[in-house]
């Protein structure tokens, strides 16, 4: 990836999670990444553009990944858990995505590419939910609980993990994947793993 | 109507506001239209819409923590899964009686230190969370949960469900929050893989 790019996103990326995409110029921008006003100018048109840019870059690496995901074989549980793990390690490639879409979850249509983002985050729920439902038609999880409740339960703490964990997230993510798996496809009641269905 | 009723409309009326547009984006002016007061009647209970957004939170918090405390005391008599299962019935329950509130804390979490007293608010929330980590803690220490997972990481995601299920179940949460709230301790305990046998 372009140096000065990456640079641009990931001070981009700072300022819009800690104070949104709104309350952030491009003058800020550019300091934060020790760069000119048209240094900044000369790769985007925008902040919006920065934003969308960030954003889009991460979905999209999520969305390659979860594709490649789809197609591979093994347990359903063995393929949650590899969804936990790939999803905490694209966000540890994308620093301040995460934290950025969500802080603008609710103004997404101010970013240009607001369309394609939106498609790429649905496909990529939508992942989650066949692999968790096909898990259930397998035999292999709890069919006495909504899978769609199940399912948003995982994935809001994948993503609430990465943002209070991000200054740790590159180092630690195989370990903080191993923990939510334990706690909520295992159980956190000691021993509950060992009841556990076998293959 | 007297005064204890007024405030009580106010809060709910201010709250409803705050959810859909947040706290900057209301104004005083809209909370008076909305219930067909003059902005000048508002005023006479509360001086900004800050106060009004910090007494929701207060009187969620304080109820909240009443309850807990109720509820710790039994830390040496109640098995640790009974007394999670408590912790988590109740944080439901009392979130149903506070439409609004988790709300307003989670979307302006960010924004929370421009309410007046947001020092109180942060002691309370802090509170709450030290009954947790009591609860989980004791339940790790006597064996019942497992020790292989980091507390304060478990701590976390097990708060943050907790308060995102009142969320997203909002609308079914006065009529069905002891369900909502045992079919979220039953994954957190249980998991989610079928067992053999």
């Amino acid at each position: 990836m372009n140096g000065a790019v990456r640079n641009i996103l990931d001070a981009g990326g700072r300022l819009f999670s800690e104070y949104g995409v709104a309350a952030t110029t491009v003058r800020q921008i550019a300091d934060e990444a020790q760069m000119s006003l048209g240094g900044i100018y000369h790769h985007f048109s925008s902040k919006e553009a920065i934003a969308s840019e960030l954003i889009s870059r991460f979905v999209g690496s999520l969305e390659d990944e979860y594709a490649r995901l789809a197609r591979s074989e093994g347990s359903f549980q063995d393929r949650i858990a590899e969804l936990v793990v790939l999803s905490l390690r694209i966000s540890a490639d994308h620093p301040w995505a995460t934290e950025t879409y969500f802080r603008e979850a609710t103004n997404l249509v101010a970013l240009p590419d607001h369309e394609n983002i939106s498609r790429a985050v649905r496909r990529n729920e939508m992942l989650w939910l066949e692999l968790t439902t096909a898990g259930v038609a397998a035999g292999e999880f709890r069919d006495d609980v909504d899978v769609a409740a199940f399912t948003r339960l995982l994935s809001e703490s994948v993503w609430l993990t990465v943002r209070l964990h991000r200054p740790v997230l590159a180092e630690r993510y195989e370990l903080l994947a191993d923990e939510l798996l334990k706690l909520l496809v295992e159980g956190y009641r000691a021993g509950a793993a060992t009841g556990r269905r076998d293959g | 109507m007297a005064d204890r009723d007024r405030r009580e409309r106010i809060l709910r009326t201010a709250g409803a506001l705050f959810v859909v547009r947040g706290v900057a984006g209301t104004t005083i002016r809209q909370i008076a239209s909305e219930m067909s007061m003059s902005s000048g009647t508002i005023y006479y209970y509360y001086p900004s819409k800050e106060s009004i957004a910090s007494a929701i939170l207060h009187r969620f918090l304080d109820e909240l923590l009443a309850e807990y405390e109720q509820q710790g005391l039994d830390i040496d008599e109640v098995r640790p899964d009974e007394l999670f299962r408590r912790l988590i019935r109740t944080s439901m329950e009392i979130a149903s009686r506070h439409p609004n509130a988790t709300e307003i804390y989670s979307n302006e979490s960010s924004a929370l230190s421009i309410l007046p007293d947001h020092d109180e608010i942060a002691a309370k929330t802090a509170r709450a969370r030290n009954h947790w980590r009591r609860i989980l803690t004791a339940g790790r220490e006597s064996g019942a949960f497992r020790s292989d997972v980091a507390a304060e990481h478990v701590r976390e995601v097990i708060n943050h469900l907790t308060w995102a299920s009142v969320r997203w179940n909002r609308a079914q949460l006065e009529t069905d929050h002891r369900r909502i709230a045992d079919e979220l301790v039953s994954i957190l305990l249980d998991g989610y893989l079928r067992r053999a046998g």
